[in-house]
């Protein structure tokens, strides 16, 4: 249930950031909402669920991203089980850490996806520029903390949602008490 | 019984087996695809599911932004009484709507026009996603293979060269834009004939490979060479606006200002020819 809910999230994000966001003024930016999306899978998700969802979800996002194939996939799955190799050390998932993760990890996405497709281009080498990756790394990092509160709450509700279901429901009362 | 059953479930041997050859798959199948630039069966996959979402959400879009520009006119609108406030509305809505018309036919004229250009058949697409990413410029068009769409046509409007196509899948392709760094159209001066390569930067595009001795001025016309094979001969490509005055090298350091709007692009022209991408 959380894999499909967390899965449809990021097809809705995909297609926010390549479509709705896009019609947004420059100054704005576009809101990276798919990277916030795998930041929480690698704090929140099993190693193996979270990193499946990661590997689908970055194809999806280089089928209408880029010119070569597979660098999401490994940037994404490198900050996946970077992140998630800290978390198990330090106290990542604290609310007031959320800003300084997202903002180092999509600095470090960009410059891995960056400097592959420089090293993977014949002839033309890529234009770093600050000024867009600091406008995106800005919008990330304010994001983040909203972001990961409402994917936690629709987390939670999901689990509600699975425990309500009657398949899943705990019987209440003494189970064994005599009925008269 | 059970207890044996239980025992053998949770073989911790059998685990790491299954852990290791899942992971080792998905080892597999991301070190083939990493630098490819041609879509495999799972890209190809997720394109065509992932597009008719992007169909539905610039469909959206465009509708709120109808919505949006509809009460943007009636904001300056006195409202004297219920009755003619309606009027009013349902009059800017139907002017809302033949201005989309007249556009559209201006629009079409336009696509006609540029259809009587090309020896080859062209087919309009029409525009339904862009690419997130800043060190990319691509775009989504809801044309395919099924279109007649294949990887390498060329993609222009009537203002001038867009970009080439360079993924298809059955209903959708996936466009390289002329200002992606990765792009690079053979092209020529207009005014001087002189020979150069535009190559994207991000934003707009450089001249390349331009003599110096050749003489170059602010304003001047960039068009194709038609020597690429991609592109026909004479497509407006844009304008020069810098002539960098570097004394070292050969050539000039040229800036263009790109003929398209690519933020306004809503649809496009694809000309059908039979000329494959080089790769």
């Amino acid at each position: 249930m959380k894999i499909i809910l967390f899965l449809f999230l990021g097809v809705l994000f995909l297609a926010l950031q390549t479509t709705v966001f896009q019609a947004f003024p420059e100054w704005m930016g576009v809101p990276d909402l798919l990277f916030l999306l795998i930041v929480f899978l690698a704090l929140h998700c099993k190693p193996g669920t979270g990193a499946a969802l990661t590997l689908l979800l970055s194809i999806g996002l280089e089928v209408f991203s880029g010119y070569f194939l597979g660098l999401y996939a490994v940037a994404y799955l490198l900050v996946f089980s970077i992140i998630k190799w800290m978390s198990a050390r330090f106290a990542l998932k604290e609310v007031h850490q959320q800003p300084a993760l997202a903002a180092l990890a999509y600095l470090f996405v960009n410059a891995f996806v960056y400097l592959s497709s420089l090293m993977l281009a014949d002839v033309n080498p890529n234009l770093w520029g600050w000024g867009g990756i600091l406008q995106r790394v800005l919008i990330v990092t304010i994001l983040s903390i909203p972001v990961n509160r409402w994917l936690f709450s629709m987390m939670s509700w999901c689990d509600q949602g699975l425990r309500g279901r009657s398949f899943f429901r705990q019987k209440k009362g003494n189970q064994y008490k005599a009925r008269v | 019984m059970a207890y044996e059953r239980r025992k053998k479930k949770s073989n911790p041997l059998n685990r790491i087996l299954l852990w290791v050859s899942l992971i080792g798959l998905a080892l597999i199948a991301i070190v083939t695809t990493v630098g490819r630039k041609e879509f495999g069966l799972s890209h190809r996959l997720t394109f065509e599911a992932l597009g008719g979402t992007q169909v539905v959400f610039t469909r959206a879009t465009q509708g709120v932004s109808g919505i949006w520009r509809h009460y943007l006119d009636l904001v300056g609108v006195s409202q004297e009484n219920e009755r003619l406030q309606q009027e009013i509305k349902r009059y800017v809505a139907l002017n809302a709507e033949y201005r989309e018309a007249v556009a559209t036919n201006v629009r079409l004229s336009q696509l006609l026009d540029l259809k009587q250009n090309f020896d080859e058949p062209v087919l309009a697409a029409h525009v339904i996603g862009r690419d997130p990413a800043l060190w990319f410029k691509t775009m989504t068009i809801d044309k395919g293979i099924s279109a007649g769409v294949k990887k390498g046509m060329p993609v222009v409007t009537v203002e001038g060269v867009v970009g080439q196509v360079i993924n298809v899948s059955p209903r959708y392709a996936k466009v390289l834009l002329a200002t992606d760094p990765n792009s690079a159209i053979d092209a020529i001066i207009q005014s001087n004939r002189a020979l150069g390569i535009i190559k994207g930067d991000g934003q707009g595009y450089r001249l390349d490979y331009v003599l110096k001795d050749s003489a170059v001025v602010k304003g001047d016309l960039i068009i194709t060479s038609g020597m690429g094979g991609v592109f026909p001969k004479g497509l407006l490509i844009g304008q020069v606006v810098d002539v960098g005055n570097d004394k070292r090298g050969m050539f000039h350091t040229i800036t263009v200002r790109p003929a398209v709007d690519f933020r306004e692009l809503e649809y496009v022209t694809i000309i059908l020819k039979a000329s494959s991408l080089a790769d």
